[in-house]
């Protein structure tokens, strides 16, 4: 009893600083690990961060908002948080009655203290995260060409594609493939997961003794262009290195979209099997000649 | 981490559809280089002339091929 007493508290104290750390990951969609370190390294940087908002909100209530008189705000005494802390010991029988009472009064304050420290944590967590992924704090990532990829993806159609040298060769040919990324994921030693392409093409690159040269032909992988699933992934086993490309940026205004959609509307009525003149070409039988 | 929004994906479908389903196509004409940006309808009017082109080329072919088998005499 004496220890699990002891942990449920040590954790609830400690969940701003794990809301923290979940908001730190939550704006990064490339890999959960893109910032390894220990786990003793994550743990003392929880307690650290959970002490120094419970420091703040501790300078913050019982310095400003109690003394500025604000309406449900009571003061932090830390001499009853000691008394619950150490409350299933034998000495401290005496104060369970009073600490019942307390919390009987103030189960709304203390409530709303964890909420605020907890969800203060995240927040902050995740200021810092976006920070990171979208620019302002890009130099503490440990992979920033893995950002650099997301950075022009914003714009009207911001597409990027993929030269993957494969790891299958015979006779100093090797694979590559080449298509839209469509996903992407990234170790925590910044090497490719796995990679999902879009309209990926195949070709060969034939390793000679000057240059690799890279035959001009590549086949399509896909048997319908018009398909809309159809992707190759690719994991780390196949990818012996990949290059990245980005696709200038098309910008669209409402006057591009009008005649987008008037070439497509042009190309599908032109395509469109023609029936009318089957049609045409049945006539109801004239039984007016026989007579 | 996804880079291609579903906003991307139709527009980039719709281009490809544009080319009569080609993407060989779409791709060409989106890595042209020299350029940070393009207009969209820039990208339209390039794809219709690369399909023009690629049409008129297939047509002489056939009609080189057509030319060539009749005057193909036997034996």
């Amino acid at each position: 009893m004496s220890i699990a007493w002891s942990t449920v508290i040590v954790v609830v104290m400690l969940l701003p600083g794990f809301l923290f750390l979940t908001g730190f990951y939550f704006p990064e969609k490339v890999t959960r690990e893109s910032a390894p370190i220990s786990p003793l390294g994550q743990l003392s940087s929880v307690v650290g961060i959970a002490f120094l908002l419970h420091a703040i909100f501790y300078c913050i209530i019982n310095f400003i908002a109690y003394p500025g008189g604000l309406p449900f705000v009571r003061p932090i005494a830390i001499d009853h948080f000691i008394t619950v802390l150490r409350v299933d010991s034998g000495t401290m029988q005496p104060a369970v009655a009073a600490l019942e009472e307390m919390f009987n009064q103030h189960a709304l304050r203390i409530l709303t203290y964890f909420v605020s420290t907890s969800g203060t944590g995240f927040l902050m967590g995740w200021s810092i995260g976006v920070l990171i992924v979208k620019g302002p704090l890009r130099s503490l990532a440990s992979h920033r060409w893995i950002y650099h990829l997301i950075d022009g993806t914003s714009a009207a159609l911001g597409l990027v594609r993929a030269h993957v040298l494969s790891k299958t060769s015979h006779s100093g040919r090797v694979i590559v493939y080449d298509g839209i990324v469509e996903e992407f994921y990234a170790n925590a030693n910044g090497t490719i997961n796995h990679l999902v392409l879009k309209d990926a093409h195949s070709g060969i690159l034939e390793i000679s003794d000057n240059i690799p040269v890279r035959h001009a032909n590549r086949m399509t992988i896909a048997s319908n262009d018009q398909e809309p699933i159809q992707f190759l992934v690719l994991t780390s086993d196949d990818i012996a290195n990949l290059y990245f490309e980005r696709i200038p940026a098309v910008v669209t205004t409402d006057a591009a979209r009008q005649k987008l959609q008037e070439a497509l509307d042009g190309e599908r009525r032109s395509s469109a099997p023609t029936g009318e003149p089957q049609q045409a070409s049945i006539r109801p039988v004239d039984t007016d000649n026989s007579g | 981490m996804r880079l291609m929004s579903r906003k991307d994906e139709e527009l980039y479908a719709q281009l490809v559809e544009l080319a009569g389903g080609k993407s060989d196509i779409v791709m060409e004409v989106l890595s042209q280089p020299n350029r940070r940006s393009v207009d969209l309808g820039t990208v339209v009017d390039e794809i219709l002339q690369k399909k023009r082109e690629l049409a008129a080329k297939s047509r002489e072919s056939v009609a080189v091929s057509a030319a060539s088998s009749s005057t193909y005499v036997p034996g």
